[in-house]
């Protein structure tokens, strides 16, 4: 049986009618056309589809989407401000923290919510923060340093 | 016109799909719905080796929103794979756990996993094989009935000098055999494909191929429909690595459902499914002897390889073609004798994966070179620059190495990781080095690539090419390549590489040959447009065409920069007027490598990368655990064209290579993965990486590459196995010659020695 | 040969359906737990179960969300002068970021962190990991080696028991069908006592243990007169070894008591071979864990 529930996504209100089983991610994606989030294991193992729910970092595809009742979730579509990429975006392109990209929007948002938390991380601070999200492509060396940079920006 | 336009290669140009994929607006295949589109699911097999006696699929048709159901008597298509043995929907019988019984569209994905589940099936259990040694024995069950022994007709020998004399001359022999198991790509997007065919009955196939037109070609054939009914596009590719170099039974099914629905149908893999049915990196036996003389002079090697090449023979089967370059020719040695058989078992069918069999190869190569150093009483780095390669030679299998700093990157590795240095505990230090192609890899009829550059009236170029960007920033490297030949910014420049209705051919991102292949051609491709733009900007400045310098996005005459006219302007000068042009320039480039005869010699790269990694471990004495202190990698790159890429392609193979050395393994129970997650398929994370990499290029200036760079980015992968393993023997003094090196295996190893 | 029909092998990407219920008090949700006759599944953080429902071990009819109960959360704070109340809705964030779990009982906090990863610790509960009742849980060796008593609602009322009497097997708790865990209390450390909890394993994060091992000891005038050593991972539940215990009660915890001790632990574990490790590796890396955590706190 749907049930309704409302949620706020990158600052806009929305109320969507869902089937319980299915999840904040597939709400995200399928229902609000979402998809820079993107699925990589779906069993909360990858991070590659990490957003902040209520500030804090989540796999989306752990999160029942009735559990997500009346959370304020920002995704990856909503870290740039009037038009300006978040500094750790800017810092993902200028260190090459990019390959394939499919880790990317998970990896950022952890990243987001690491240097909400410690504005300046240090180098193991950065990797116990992203201990949780997956990539295959860069060895992690170039997001670590993308982190750093954003961190040392003001 | 702003932005640099000059001086471009060598320096750190951010990838140009970069800003989509740090925004989430990059399109990967599960972002893409067309109207209509139904939801495919797959029926596998219970059993890996069993006949099919029926299968029940009324239940599964009655599911609401169930569109078509198939399974392999319903429908006629031809055999995918190498040996054509592979049927995409298999009837009569099931040979592995992942084959295909039956296929379902459905208007969800609920719908369409509900009704596989009803699908029945009576299966006749058959014994299975799940080892390769096991399968080649008398009596042994049979996989594919034509096949005897289960014994592979496509098997490699190669043989120069007399190697059995030779080693029994020689002062100190090493012999020992290897394993390497099965690991898996696990890229991070699971497999995607959507089809959907036009009322014209053209099929439009979004997929996530390494291999546009290779695969337009094997959809025809497996089909039975004409190629020019066949368009191919990519999505953004969420990381390939090899495994998306062939075509799959998926992809064919999604096809053959789409026509039978007649909507467009997508299939998602889920990740467990990604584990158990996506390609792997063959496993191998490496039974192999290497001798040297008195001097430590390489007198010969024998190398006999048994591959596992599971039910169904993809491109796994052809590795040793590439393994086999860096056992006959990283070192100099003149007697060697070769071979390797791949067998059938009821196992995973391997795939092609980054390094191509070099891995495995190099995972015993280089062991033995270690173990021959000290078996002569010499320091194992000088052992090795005594016999490494040097430039402008001739391997036994008629390699022409031109430009080669194997000797630059040992001795810098030498130099980095001071081999000397005391070591507390159970330290050791460990190198091992690669030997690549690196100019293209002619491993099919063509190795070329075509790009068409189109020069707008607004000095925006398009490239527009069939050489796939799978993450590596070979899309970016082309965009510097055109840049800097027609000094504009890297800004104004779009590759457009993801249509085989728009892009002229390439054979597929493989063989670390794209930005060298594709590279060349964009060149080309440049050149031309300059000699159609040369006459008009000479004239309009009054100089001669060799006078011409492009900068800046102008064209202006060498040392008098006042005299210069924007590049947009002659081509807006030369498109209206009367019996006006449009600006398009083209690019074919082959390279000069041949196609190896059945004698396994030719020159099957125009040019050979090498490397040699060292590395620092500490192995905890307890519990077997393996610290990497220090990771040097020192690459012979020819030409670095984009720092911030080349950085990237390294550091990425580290992680992937020391996962294959330390922790990834497909465990497999009866020819069942039993860790289907990445909780237990151990990618190695970012708090597992070595805090101490350090990343040497040395430019050789290779004549024949763009620039004068080489292909790089399997070399990375290739020497990690082996140098892990020679440091550990070193730390522990016990040598393993078996892959991974879990903490288990390596305390097994510690309570081994005597 | 005798014919039969059998099913395939499909992989599940989508969530088998369920009845989502939000009980109005903790009453409530016993009363449903018992309506749907153990085919109902409390949800808390969900990190464990809408896995297993994604890995096709659960499908449970109902799934009881009792995140927003009110006895079943709040703040971690003080029981009385000597002991720490947890509510069993903490997340294993808030464990690693309680100040005063920090100050008074920092092998909780460290422990938490040793968890999953960042995104799963901001979900998952203490009460979820208890509960779970999975032999390799993290949170149960150390709370079991500090004495912890847990609160348990039944249909029959309220009552409290140490946590070792709690599990009964993989997966399986005194819980039952109808019982719901609440608030943990931990007993601080007495003068004298330290905490240490070691866990092995093959990645630095994001990875289950292999083994691992909670100690709590007791020293005065230099000699050890109490110790509760209990095992994860290496048992179907988590495993107190009373022979490593008496091996170290009243010696003077020198590296040989200790090793004893680790020897006495390790034969005492009744570890399996799975995917993971054999259960002759494990037994090696008890050893290992349970030697760290006595030389930690006996330093």
């Amino acid at each position: 049986m749907r049930v309704e529930i409302t949620l706020t996504v990158n600052g806009d209100p929305y109320s969507v009618h869902v089937e319980p089983n299915r999840t904040l991610l597939d709400v995200l994606r399928d229902d609000l056309g979402l998809t820079g989030t993107n699925r990589g294991c779906n069993q909360g193992d990858c991070g590659a589809c990490t957003v902040l729910v209520d500030g804090k970092a989540m796999n989306a595809c752990l999160v029942l989407a009735p559990d997500a009742d009346g959370a304020q979730i920002t995704t990856i579509e909503g870290l740039a401000t009037g038009g300006r990429l978040h500094p750790i975006q800017q810092a993902f392109i200028d260190e090459g923290a990019v390959q394939c990209g499919y880790c990317t929007p998970g990896m950022i948002m952890t990243a987001a919510a690491l240097l909400a938390a410690h504005p300046d991380p240090t180098e193991e601070q950065i990797r116990n923060g992203i201990e949780g999200n997956l990539c295959r492509c860069t060895g992690y060396e170039s997001i670590v340093r993308a982190v750093r940079a954003a961190g040392r920006k003001p | 016109m702003s932005g640099k336009t000059q001086g471009l290669i060598g320096s750190r140009v951010p990838k140009i799909d970069a800003w989509e994929k740090v925004t989430g607006t990059a399109r990967y295949g599960h972002d893409i719905t067309l109207p209509g589109m139904l939801h495919a699911r797959i029926l596998r097999s219970a059993h890996p080796h069993a006949r099919l006696l029926a299968i029940d699929t009324r239940a599964a048709r009655r599911v609401p929103g169930v569109k078509v159901v198939l399974t392999g008597d319903g429908v006629t298509c031809a055999n995918l794979g190498l040996m054509q043995d592979h049927p995409p929907l298999k009837s009569g019988k099931v040979r592995s756990i992942r084959d295909e019984i039956a296929a379902v569209a459905a208007t969800s994905e609920e719908a369409a996993e509900e009704a596989c589940r009803l699908i029945k099936v009576q299966y006749e259990p058959l014994p299975a094989v799940f080892d390769p040694l096991e399968a080649m024995k008398r009596g042994a069950p049979r996989i594919h009935d034509k096949v005897k022994g289960n014994l592979l007709s496509f098997n490699y020998r190669f043989s120069s000098g007399d190697v059995d004399s030779a080693l029994s001359r020689s002062a100190h022999v090493v012999e020992g055999t290897y394993t390497t198991r099965f690991v898996t790509h696990a890229c991070m997007e699971p497999c995607f494909a959507l089809a959907s065919w036009d009322p014209q009955g053209r099929l439009l196939l979004h997929s996530t191929t390494q291999i546009p037109y290779l695969l337009q070609g094997h959809m025809a054939k497996v089909l039975g429909i004409p190629g020019s009914a066949i368009r191919i596009k990519q999505p953004v590719i969420g990381g390939a690595f090899g495994s998306k170099l062939d075509t799959y039974p998926y992809e064919v099914i999604t096809a053959l459902l789409a026509r039978e629905a007649g909507r467009p149908v997508r299939l998602l893999y889920s990740r467990e499914e990604e584990f158990v049915c996506s390609p792997t990196r063959q496993p191998m036996i490496i039974k192999m002897a290497t001798g040297c003389d008195a001097d430590g002079k390489l007198t010969a090697r024998r190398c006999e390889v048994i591959l596992d090449n599971g039910a169904y023979t993809s491109w796994g089967i052809t590795t040793p073609h590439i393994m086999l370059l860096g056992i006959t020719s990283l070192y100099r040695v003149e007697n060697v004798l070769l071979t390797a058989q791949s067998v059938y078992t009821n196992n995973p069918t391997s795939g092609a994966f980054r390094g191509y069999g070099n891995p495995q190869g190099t995972f015993a190569n280089e062991q033995q070179m270690e173990a021959l150093a000290h078996k002569a009483g010499i320091d194992p780095v000088e052992f090795r620059l005594l016999n490494c390669n040097q430039p402008h030679s001739v391997t036994p299998q008629k390699f022409r190495i031109t430009t080669c700093a194997l000797r630059e990157c040992i001795e810098t590795c030498r130099d980095s990781i001071d081999f000397k240095a005391p070591k507390e505990g159970l330290e050791g230090v460990g190198m091992a080095s690669m030997f690549h192609v690196a100019g293209g890899g002619r491993v099919y009829k063509s190795d070329g690539c075509g790009v068409i550059a189109k020069l707008d009236d607004f000095a925006r170029l398009t490239l527009m090419t069939g050489a796939t960007e799978i993450g590596t920033g070979s899309d970016t490297a082309m965009a510097m390549i055109a840049a800097e030949e027609l000094g504009l910014p890297v800004e104004n420049v779009s590759v457009i590489n993801n249509d085989t209705d728009v892009g002229p051919w390439d054979v597929g991102i493989h063989a670390s040959r794209t930005t060298f292949i594709a590279g060349n051609a964009t060149i080309l491709a440049a050149r031309d447009i300059k000699a159609q733009l040369a006459p008009h900007a000479a004239e309009k400045l009054g100089c001669t065409e060799e006078e011409l310098e492009w900068f800046g996005g102008a064209i202006r005459v060498t040392g008098d920069h006042d005299r210069s006219i924007p590049i947009d302007k002659v081509v807006r000068s030369l498109h209206f007027r009367e019996q006006g042009k449009m600006v398009v320039g083209k690019g074919f480039y082959d390279p000069p490598n041949e196609f190896q005869a059945r004698d396994m010699t030719g020159n099957v790269s125009s040019t050979y990368a090498f490397a040699t990694h060292a590395c620092r471990v500490r192995v905890d004495p307890e519990t077997g655990r393996i610290t990497v202190l220090k990771f040097v990698a020192a690459h012979d790159v020819g030409r670095v064209i984009n720092p911030l890429g080349l950085d990237g392609q390294i550091e990425g193979a580290i992680a992937q290579g020391l996962g294959m050395a330390l922790t990834e393994q497909v465990r497999l129970d009866q020819g069942r993965m039993q860790n289907t997650s990445f909780l237990d398929y151990k990618l190695l994370m970012a708090r597992d990486m070595p805090r101490d990499i350090e990343l040497h290029y040395i430019e050789t200036n290779d004549p024949e590459g763009p620039y004068g760079a080489k292909g790089v980015s399997e070399a990375g992968i290739i020497p990690i196995p082996a140098a892990i393993a020679n440091a550990v023997a070193d730390a522990i003094r016990v040598r393993i010659h078996d892959l991974p090196l879990t903490p288990e295996r390596v305390l097994e190893a510690i309570k081994s020695k005597p | 040969m005798r014919r039969r029909w059998e099913r395939g092998k499909v992989f599940r990407s989508v969530l088998p359906h369920f009845e989502y219920v939000r009980p109005r008090s903790v009453k409530d949700a016993i009363r449903i737990l018992a309506r749907y006759r153990g085919e109902a599944a409390l949800l808390a953080g969900g990190t464990d179960l809408v896995v297993r429902m994604k890995m096709d071990r659960a499908a449970p009819r109902a799934i009881v969300d009792i995140k927003r109960l009110a006895p079943l959360g709040g703040p971690v704070k003080p029981s009385g002068r000597s002991a720490i109340a947890i509510p069993p809705l903490t997340t294993l964030a808030e464990i690693a970021s309680s100040a005063l779990l920090k100050r008074r009982l920092p092998v909780l906090p460290a422990t938490a962190l040793l968890m999953a990863s960042p995104q799963v610790r901001n979900r998952a509960t203490v009460g979820g990991n208890l509960a779970n009742a999975a032999p390799s849980a993290d949170m149960a060796p150390p709370l079991m080696a500090l004495g912890a008593r847990v609160r348990i609602h039944t249909r029959g009322g309220v009552k409290t028991i140490p946590l070792e009497q709690f599990f009964t097997g993989p997966g399986e708790t005194v819980l039952g069908v109808t019982g719901i865990l609440g608030t943990i209390t931990v007993p601080l450390l007495p003068r004298g006592a330290r905490a240490s909890y070691q866990a092995y394993t093959v990645r630095e994060a994001m990875d289950l243990s292999i083994a691992s091992a909670a100690v709590r000891v007791q020293k005065k005038a230099g000699k050890v007169v109490s110790a509760c050593i209990v095992l994860g991972a290496v048992a179907p539940t988590p495993l107190r070894v009373p022979e490593a215990e008496e091996a170290l009660t009243g010696t003077r915890g020198t590296a040989g008591d200790i090793d004893a001790a680790a020897e006495a632990a390790s034969r005492a574990s009744m570890p399996i071979t799975d995917v993971r490790a054999t259960e002759g590796y494990r037994r090696d890396i008890v050893r290992v864990v349970v030697r760290r955590a006595l030389s930690e706190v006996l330093s």
